[in-house]
């Protein structure tokens, strides 16, 4: 690519798009100063204006003829006076929120400073990498930053000069991307501090600001009028109600239109910008296949540059790649679509992104920072039985070290073919209805029929490649390798998602009987997915354990008939549990197994899913204990447990670690 | 009247001409500054190489014991370059020494690289924690060598092209911004730097 070329192309772009904001800032001054004249036209006609426009010092433009000027300089100049000062005092606090410098943003989002002296090899890498890049870039090197919590790629610069700017990667950039790729994405943040994109971003960002500040004036006049002097003011006639009625919803009109167009033109801008900079990461290098490697790895991994933190949002403008994914066509997306802007360096590209490695490298994975420990034979002893069901609720919701050093003995058992296929988006879906294949032959063929007809045939393909491993696959590690897929589903194209969910339904039918396991997948992808069969629950929520007596015995008398055949030994254990609910405990009843079946658990789980925090909490517990009652974790215990868990949305860490069986 | 019209309309052009000749002064300047200090930082990188090479020699040579005239290769180029680079900083005017320093850079690379190939049939030497940290820092200032020329070079063609366009061209010649040169590489070795990988 001719990179200089490049660079100049995206900076022309870069000023026609600047003088269409001027325009756009400009025409909110004009729209404000044309509705304020025609208010107060209007305020004449309806004969109460006079003296409205007495207070703006001018002659009666508004002869007996009844015609009247729409050149009002003193209107103008005290509407666009007015504009101006609003536009510059909501930019001034949006600065303010910047003035701490780069390392305030990149602390806000959680970033940790690289010691200059670290002896760790990736982050002295990291270190190096970044100096090279000061020098090719001729900036001085900005301070280093590192978001630990983050597995995805994506970086950052920050400062509103190159002085007190900071450079941010994620650990997934750190980890996932070769020393070259760095350098490629490093050199793009360099381009952004040297062309000052940051300082550029920060004016657009507060005049936009300004500008909606203007409507929500107009809205809060709006408002004002419709709670406050209405009354008052109708017995003297509605003229200077109406006046102010009139400018308020013009306010809020072009407050609002501006806002719209304003936030358009600064995604583009912000496009055009990342072009650029990628441009500059090739003059830099000099080297093209860094950072269109780097964009390739984005767009082959599942989790690609999506971050966690929620502050990210406001300055995603700033990362190397979208941090979040965009509606209507890419028209708000703050960077240009991955396959653009690799085919923009490279015209050659074939569109086939770079999948993540075969093998996954357990050591690399997200929890490498806990020390490896040998999986552990797991047989909890009877005494331990009381500890366990109180370690599992505890355990909801957080994870520790020790149920990540579990987690990762688990992941190292499960077969690498599954593993891989568990974090493609593409093969994910194939996976999770291998999972509920069938191992007898009758229902297994109209089994594969089923994902056949509606995943088509390429499916059956991908699911012969992985049928060894997945009948070598413990019955309890299916439910972790669920919870490894997961993540890709979620990445799932919308479109994708009803064929998979009928998939799903299809399989379930063809097996003839709802296992608990299947029962917990369903439950699980809905959850995760969001695909509500029937919207049928109620979006009010429960405050009192006495509306869902009913649906706490049904969950608990579920779970103890799963941990025992034994109907007396089920009974104690729902004894245990519902000893856990103090407040409910005489209301509460143990029910046969045919009333506390999967139909009767599907309908229970769906009204406790609108239950308060405390309720679903205590029922989490109550759960845990009827499980953990004779000490031994069975798989479908773990299985129905989970999707109780789910339902309830509080997550649990994989509990197969723990699981006897 | 007329007269007071037509003084104040000159003081106003006379005051936007020199606005903006100052800013082509200080944007010339700037530029200019970019060169010199990307210039400034291929030295500073040439010397941290010198700095390197004992440290890499003195753990490669626990496990290189079959290899030592390799070793002693690459100390005796480095101790030319050395001398080369402090004839070369004493006369800077002196092309025949800044020549002599550019051979015996040539020379010390290749040097390097036959070292580099030797340990590559080491699978313990690169697996050493020091070695590793040591190639990574030797790589990195090779990369910063290269990167300062390339730079320098950039920042030349920014700052010539700028005081050969227009406005500019009649302030650079006033204020005396002369041309500046690119950097060229003159040996054909030079401009192969060793390929210093582990992978």
């Amino acid at each position: 690519m001719d990179f200089f070329a490049a660079e100049g192309r995206a900076k022309k772009r870069t000023t026609r798009l600047l003088v269409l904001f001027g325009f756009a800032v400009a025409g909110t001054v004009v729209a404000g100063y044309l509705a304020t004249v025609f208010a107060l036209q209007f305020a004449h006609v309806s004969g109460h204006g006079r003296a409205y426009y007495g207070q703006f010092g001018g002659s009666d433009r508004y002869g007996e003829s009844g015609s009247f000027d729409l050149w009002q300089p003193q209107v103008f100049a005290v509407v666009s006076v007015a504009t101006v000062a609003v536009i510059g005092l909501a930019s001034l606090y949006k600065w303010t929120e910047f003035r701490g410098g780069g390392s305030s943003v990149a602390e806000s989002v959680g970033g940790r400073r690289v010691d200059p002296h670290t002896t760790d090899p990736r982050e002295r890498q990291l270190l190096n990498v970044v100096e090279e890049m000061a020098i090719a870039s001729g900036l001085p090197v900005p301070t280093v930053y590192v978001l630990d919590a983050e597995p995805a790629i994506n970086s950052f610069a920050a400062g509103l000069t190159s002085s007190d700017a900071v450079v941010t990667v994620t650990r997934g950039a750190l980890q996932k991307l070769s020393r070259d790729e760095l350098q490629g994405v490093i050199a793009h943040e360099f381009s952004h501090i040297l062309n000052g994109d940051m300082r550029m971003n920060l004016r657009v960002t507060a005049i936009i600001f300004g500008i909606l500040v203007i409507g929500l004036a107009g809205r809060a006049t709006l408002w004002g009028m419709r709670y406050g002097r209405f009354g008052s003011s109708r017995g003297k006639g509605g003229g200077g109600v109406l006046v102010v009625l009139a400018i308020g919803l013009a306010l809020m009109v072009v407050g609002y239109i501006g806002y719209f167009f304003g936030k358009l033109i600064q995604a583009s801008l912000s496009r055009q910008r990342e072009f650029l900079a990628d441009a500059s990461s090739v003059q830099f290098t000099r080297n093209p296949a860094g950072i269109t490697g780097a964009l390739k790895k984005i767009g082959g991994y599942a989790i690609g540059s999506s971050l966690d933190t929620h502050r990210a949002s406001e300055i995603s403008h700033f990362f190397f790649a979208q941090t979040f994914a965009s509606n209507f066509g890419g028209l708000w997306a703050t960077h240009p679509p991955l396959d653009m802007r690799i085919r923009a360096i490279d015209p050659g590209f074939d569109g086939k992104f770079i999948e993540p490695p075969e093998v996954v490298d357990v050591a690399r994975e997200p929890w490498s920072k806990v020390p490896h420990m040998p999986p552990q034979a797991p047989s909890p002893s009877p005494q331990a039985a009381v500890a366990l069901g109180a370690a599992i609720a505890a355990a909801a919701g957080t994870l520790t070290p020790e149920g990540a050093a579990g987690a990762q003995a688990l992941l190292a058992e499960i077969p690498a073919a599954i593993r891989t296929a568990a974090r493609s988006p593409h093969d994910a879906p194939i996976l999770v209805c291998g999972l509920l294949l069938d191992d007898a032959e009758e229902p297994r063929g109209k089994q594969l029929a089923a994902i056949a007809s509606d995943l088509g045939g390429d499916a059956l393909h991908t699911l012969q490649q992985l049928e060894p491993a997945l009948r070598q696959l413990k019955p309890a590690h299916k439910l972790p390798v669920l919870q490894l897929a997961l993540p890709s589903l979620k990445a799932l194209e919308p479109t994708a998602l009803g064929p998979f969910a009928g998939a799903l339904d299809d399989l379930v039918q063809a097996e003839g009987k709802v296992t608990t396991f299947a029962f917990a997948l369903q439950r699980l992808v809905l959850r995760t997915l969001s695909i509500h069969r029937a919207p049928s629950v109620s979006i009010t929520q429960i405050y009192s354990f006495q509306a869902v007596t009913g649906e706490i015995s049904v969950v608990l008398s579920a779970l103890a008939h799963a941990s025992s055949e034994d109907a007396s030994e089920a009974a104690r254990a729902f004894a245990q549990g519902a000893a856990q609910l103090k407040l409910v405990e005489g209301k509460i009843s143990f029910l046969s197994e045919t009333d506390s079946g999967l139909v009767q658990l599907d309908a229970a789980l769906d009204k406790l899913a609108g239950a308060s925090g405390p309720i679903k909490q205590r029922l989490l517990m109550a759960s845990a204990h009827v499980v953990s009652a004779d000490g031994v974790l069975l798989t479908q215990e773990a299985e129905l447990l989970r999707a109780v868990a789910a339902s309830l949305d509080v997550p649990v860490p994989p509990l197969a670690s723990l699981s006897g069986t | 009247m007329i007269a007071i019209i037509i003084l104040v309309g000159l003081l106003a052009v006379i005051l936007v001409l020199a606005l903006s000749a100052a800013g082509i002064y200080n944007s010339l300047v700037s530029l200019r500054n970019r060169f010199k200090n990307a210039y400034a930082q291929i030295d500073v990188q040439l010397k941290r190489r010198y700095d390197l090479i004992p440290n890499l020699v003195e753990t490669a040579k626990g496990y290189l014991k079959h290899e030592h005239s390799t070793l002693e290769d690459v100390i005796k180029a480095r101790n030319i370059a050395y001398a080369a680079s402090q004839t070369a900083a004493a006369n800077p005017a002196d092309s025949s020494a800044v020549k002599g320093l550019v051979s015996a850079e040539s020379g010390l690379t290749g040097a390097l690289s036959r070292l580099m190939v030797v340990s590559e049939q080491y699978p313990d030497l690169k697996a050493n924690q020091n070695m590793m940290q040591l190639t990574e820092e030797l790589t990195s200032t090779e990369n910063k060598i290269a990167f300062a020329r390339q730079a320098y070079n950039d920042s030349v063609m920014q700052y010539n092209t700028s005081r050969e366009t227009f406005p500019n061209v009649v302030l650079a010649g006033m204020f005396g911004f002369l041309p500046a040169e690119l950097f060229h590489v003159e040996d054909a070795a030079e401009k192969n730097a060793p390929k210093v990988s582990f992978s």
